[in-house]
């Protein structure tokens, strides 16, 4: 199988995963068809090189899109302010627990890069804390850690969420 | 079942419905090999997502301004020639300059239509001296590999060996892809050089993730320069560098993939990025401590492909850039981003620990 149809194939067998996947990590549709437009550009080097098989091209491109994601975000830090406040609602949620869900979704948007991606493959994509340490490149005890601060913090945003500010629509 | 993690997944499985999916989704490929069907049409609707930072900061080199350590006295002409000197070296008799294009060419990474005659391409990408004639030749929108048309380089040519010498080798496949809205992965130019005593081709391709070569040596992409040439007719010169977290940024300089500094720098300015960014100038005996204790690291080749800061993540405590001016040529820019790893980066070398140099750096830049 040549790269193009490797790539064929993981479009048609795993794109809308790691759509969903890149979506997950940066929470902007524009970003994560570019995320993961790297990751399939990457797999189709590495086929060319014969140093990735088919079989193993999705497990590939979903380390590279989660690489290519914390890759991103460390650039952008270099002139990024960090803030833990969480962003204000745009729109008010129709009920509670819509409201609810939309301020679970803002906080892990809101979560440092590395703790976000240790939360989204373990509850999103459900992968054991060993795969998670690989794909991080990390320990477990690492991805513990990380999942568990990720967690504390969400825990903390939801129960006090941001007050909007003045001002805003 | 923990509450907060009911909570999580039914919020991540809530927003689904409003992530990308392949229907919408425009796979750009990489390539321009002979394309499917499949590919062929996906490609033929795809627009450009990757940001053009190699060529970008390619084409924005050069222009750096000495420090107060430049008051030295005018280097040797082997100091000056570090590296593209290695170029032009068999002087012969005079040769034909290249004055037109093949009708065709082979779809063939960094193919070039002829080997060099009379100059050394494993060093550098091209001679530091300017070419008596300079060609580029444009193969277009997949045209089968046919020629689209020449163009003869007219005006001050003397920006071809400024802007070409001194790029450092690149590993294209480890770094950015550049992009731009008006050229294609089809795309391919080849450009031909002239001097008095040889002859040269470059091979610069359209294709977004591949670098520039000559036949040996390879580096960052030069299709935007290739592009804007074969359209105006002129060569551009180097403009600013780019200030990106406040801090210049620059494309290399040939050398430093053999060490963090090469030799000979006159300046060096030092800038902590980020928004309370700071630049200041070094005197001639801390260039030349930091100079000496980056090039006693242990190196590793660049191109970071796992970069980690901390135990649990997250950005660099801080992030430095040194740049080291010379007296001819460009800067050499080298990375530090405490806390993590690798910590030091020059482009094409990298190393793990900066303990040495970065107590001189807090000191020169404060806290």
């Amino acid at each position: 199988m040549n790269a193009d149809e490797a790539i064929a194939d993981l479009l048609g067998n795993a794109g809308d995963r790691l759509l969903r996947l890149a979506f997950q990590l940066c929470h902007r549709r524009s970003d994560a068809e570019d995320l993961v437009q790297q990751a399939l550009e990457q797999v189709c080097r590495r086929c060319r090189e014969r140093r990735v098989d088919a079989d193993d091209a999705e497990a590939y491109a979903r380390r590279a899109v989660v690489n290519e994601y914390l890759r991103r975000r460390r650039l952008r830090s270099a002139s990024e302010l960090i803030s833990d406040v969480v962003p204000d609602t745009t729109s008010a949620a129709p009920d509670v627990a819509l409201a609810e869900r939309d301020a679970m979704w803002r906080s892990l948007g809101a979560l440092p890069a590395r703790q976000r991606a240790a939360v989204v493959l373990r509850y999103y994509e459900e992968l054991p804390d060993r795969d998670i340490a690989t794909l991080l490149g990390c320990r477990e005890s690492t991805v513990r850690s990380l999942v568990a601060r990720g967690l504390s913090t969400l825990r903390a945003s939801v129960a006090e969420p941001a007050r909007p500010r003045e001002g805003t629509s | 079942m923990n509450e907060i993690e009911d909570a999580l997944r039914d919020a991540m499985h809530a927003h689904d419905t409003l992530a990308p999916t392949t229907a919408d989704f425009r796979f750009r490929m990489p390539t321009r090999r002979r394309g499917s069907p499949w590919l062929a049409a996906v490609a033929a609707a795809g627009c450009v997502l990757v940001v053009a930072t190699v060529a970008l900061v390619v084409s924005h080199r050069g222009g750096h301004s000495p420090g107060p350590a430049a008051q030295r006295p005018a280097p040797s002409t082997a100091e000056q020639l570090p590296g593209p000197a290695a170029a032009a070296r068999y002087p012969g008799p005079p040769v034909t300059p290249i004055r037109s294009c093949p009708a065709g060419m082979p779809a063939r990474r960094y193919w070039i239509p002829q080997p060099p005659k009379g100059i050394d391409v494993a060093k550098g990408l091209a001679p530091l001296e300017t070419p008596a004639h300079a060609i580029v030749c444009a193969y277009l929108h997949g045209n089968h590999g046919k020629l689209t048309g020449t163009r003869t380089l007219s005006g001050d040519l003397s920006t071809i060996p400024a802007g070409l010498a001194w790029l450092p080798p690149a590993f294209p496949d480890r770094q950015p892809c550049a992009a731009y809205a008006t050229i294609s992965d089809a795309d391919y130019y080849l450009m031909a050089l002239s001097y008095r005593h040889g002859t040269m081709w470059l091979a610069i391709p359209g294709q977004h993730c591949d670098g520039a070569s000559n036949g040996e040596f390879v580096t960052h992409n030069l299709m935007g320069q290739a592009d804007s040439a074969y359209r105006t007719g002129r060569w551009s010169s180097p403009g600013p560098p780019l200030i990106m977290g406040g801090c210049p940024q620059t494309a290399g300089r040939l050398g430093q993939q053999d060490r963090f500094v090469p030799e000979h720098p006159v300046s060096l300015q030092l800038c902590r990025l980020g928004s309370h960014s700071r630049t200041v100038t070094a005197t001639e005996g801390d260039l030349a401590r930091l100079t000496a204790d980056l090039n006693r690291l242990p190196t590793t080749p660049g191109g970071r492909d796992v970069f980690q800061c901390g135990h649990g993540g997250g950005p660099p405590s801080a992030s430095y850039v040194l740049t080291f001016g010379y007296r001819v040529g460009p800067p050499v820019q080298v990375r530090i981003d405490e806390g993590c790893r690798p910590e030091i980066d020059n482009g094409n070398l990298q190393a793990n620990d900066a303990s040495s140099v970065l107590p001189l750096v807090h000191q020169l830049l404060g806290p």
